[in-house]
């Protein structure tokens, strides 16, 4: 944004000064300077959510994940106390620990928790980013609900409001928009 | 003063040592994955999320109350007191003893990254004195921190030690500041030796968009910059050094710090700055901190800050006049004459600063930047009083 400023900027005084040819050279190099600096400036920050597939937007509703098969097979004894056990294991490959040896970058390695270029969500997924946009609700004073994965009545509901409070279409829908109010990343 | 280190109940050791405490805010974001997270069950509205939320797979739960941790999973305790662990801070866990450090505050004035313990200088009035270990394992450590660091950190300070000593790897902890923390300022204290090697100054340039390099010169001659570090050959270096790192097109902070040999020369030294020095872009006259080898050396370095203030309004003033900006660090208000107000900071880091009982009645003790809080007698001036009224009011 303030590189942009300062092309647009460079380019009126540039027009400013037509017919003083001898000056270019130094607007040139005067331009190339307040580029550079630029560099320096801070940045704005941007959305949350940019350039990054929302594959979450069209669930508004996913009713049938509650029965699904996939739920049963994940149940473990530990969780069978509170009759519901989200199935989490799939979704994260854990990261190797910390301590594992890096390699010459530097780069930390860990396996994206949610692949952006997948165009549907695993029942897994969706569960997750449905805990996380309650959570987010929660966090904001409204009540989804439990923090269950769950897009229950009660957790439309709290979008909905959500929504209506911050001029954004009240669908109850997941959308990049309504993620970013939320503060939900949909990349981690 | 806040301690940084507490010892902790706990069961069950979460294997990843650097974790980040989590809230729901945090699980919300998505932006740690919850392997790396301690779940903070001491908040109201994390326990009240429901139970669905204990079964994601987090590192391990922050709790008063052990039975609220889920069955099974790693928890840890931290006791009531001055230790504070909160949301967003990262802790590291010790191998052995139950010992929690905190690494990162959220919301903290200075947060740092420790390089190494390392020196190659040996300050008169060093407040972290080196040690010759191998500590390169640091590095890799640094770099697990920076990516657990909130995104929206303003600044974070590297220290150490010497953080040049860890050469390339200096730019690989720099580097993925740049690639993770794009927004945070970058603040690295060093005393630029290294970068008598202009090759090493040059693998920083265009490297972080937002970095300023801190670097120490005690005097306008060798004689004093070199009795001050305790090592013959460091002024020609850090001389060098700042061209160095000038060409390698780096933003540079001079730093001073006002033990009695550099203030009696210090007009001195502001000229030489204005004059061979003119890229710098902020010059910082500190206040010594009581620690360290500093206490060794009191009656070598000891100056009470009310009698410097007539020489160093003279240095404030020929710099500030030259369009060099310039400020005083670690001065308390009450010792400095009302027109070099404007210069001071409130520059100690939160965790280690106080105000004395005689500050309570202070009209401007909001605007001070207080005392260390290993401050004694002996190191207080003597001009110490609050504040009654400015002189507005005394008009």
């Amino acid at each position: 944004m303030r590189k942009a400023l300062t092309v647009v900027g460079t380019a009126l005084s540039a027009m400013h000064g037509v017919g003083h040819a001898s000056n270019n050279v130094d607007k040139t190099s005067l331009a190339a300077l307040a580029l550079h600096d630029s560099d320096y400036a801070t940045t704005l920050a941007a959305p949350l959510n940019l350039n990054v597939r929302n594959m979450y937007a069209s669930h508004s509703s996913h009713s049938s994940h509650a029965s699904h098969a996939s739920h049963s097979s994940h149940s473990s004894g530990s969780g069978a106390s509170y009759g519901y056990t989200p199935a989490y294991t799939p979704a994260y490959a854990p990261p190797p620990p910390s301590t594992a040896p890096q390699d010459s970058s530097g780069t930390a390695t860990g396996a994206p928790l949610i692949s952006p270029t997948k165009l549907r969500p695993s029942v897994d997924q969706l569960q997750i980013m449905i805990m996380r946009v309650q959570a987010a609700l929660y966090a904001r004073g409204y009540d989804p609900g439990a923090i269950d994965g769950e897009m229950s009545v009660k957790t439309k509901e709290a979008l909905r409001l959500f929504q209506a409070a911050r001029g954004l279409p009240a669908n109850a829908k997941m959308t990049t928009e309504t993620l970013n109010a939320l503060g939900v990343a949909l990349t981690p | 003063m806040q301690p940084l280190e507490a010892k902790v109940q706990c069961e069950q050791w979460p294997a990843s040592p650097l974790l980040k405490v989590a809230g729901l805010a945090e699980f919300a974001a998505g932006t740690f994955p919850p392997e790396h997270m301690l779940l903070d069950l001491r908040d109201t509205q994390v326990r009240a999320a429901g139970p669905a939320l204990c079964h994601l797979p987090w590192a391990g739960f922050l709790t008063d109350v052990p039975e609220h941790a889920p069955p099974g999973r790693p928890w840890i305790a931290v006791p009531q007191g001055a230790f504070k662990v909160g949301i967003g801070d990262v802790v590291e866990l010790g191998p052995h003893a139950s010992k929690m450090a905190l690494r990162y505050r959220r919301g903290s004035n200075n947060n740092i990254l420790f390089t190494t313990e390392r020196c190659n200088s040996y300050c008169l009035m060093c407040s972290q004195p080196p040690r010759e270990v191998d500590d390169s394992w640091r590095v890799s450590q640094l770099c697990n921190l920076i990516e657990l660091i909130d995104k929206d950190a303003p600044s974070l300070t590297v220290t150490g030690g010497e953080p040049t000593l860890l050469g390339k790897d200096l730019r690989r902890v720099v580097l993925r500041c740049a690639e993770v923390l794009p927004r945070t300022h970058l603040h690295v204290l060093s005393n630029g030796r290294a970068f008598e090697d202009s090759a090493l100054a040059q693998m920083f340039e265009g490297l972080h968009p937002s970095l300023t390099w801190g670097i120490p010169l005690y005097g306008d001659h060798y004689g004093l910059h070199d009795y001050i570090v305790q090592s013959a050959g460091a002024f020609s270096q850090t001389v060098r050094g700042l061209y160095a790192l000038e060409a390698a097109k780096q933003q540079i902070e001079v730093r001073v710090v006002l033990v009695k040999p550099v203030v009696e020369r210090i007009t001195e030294l502001a000229r030489f700055i204005y004059r061979n020095l003119p890229f710098v872009e902020h010059v910082a006259l500190m206040g010594t901190e009581p620690i360290g080898f500093a206490r060794a050396h009191y009656d070598d370095l000891w100056m009470d800050p009310a009698h410097m203030a007539p020489i160093l309004r003279k240095a404030v003033d020929y710099l500030s006049k030259r369009s060099i900006r310039v400020s005083l660090y670690n001065l308390p208000l009450c010792v400095l004459p009302e027109p070099l107000w404007a210069y001071a900071r409130k520059s100690i880091s939160d965790w280690k600063q106080r105000y004395l009982p005689a500050c309570e009645q202070c009209v401007v003790k909001e605007r001070c930047g207080g005392f260390f809080s290993w401050m004694t007698d002996k190191w207080t001036s003597q001009s110490v009083e609050p504040i009654r009224g400015t002189s507005c009011a005394k008009h």
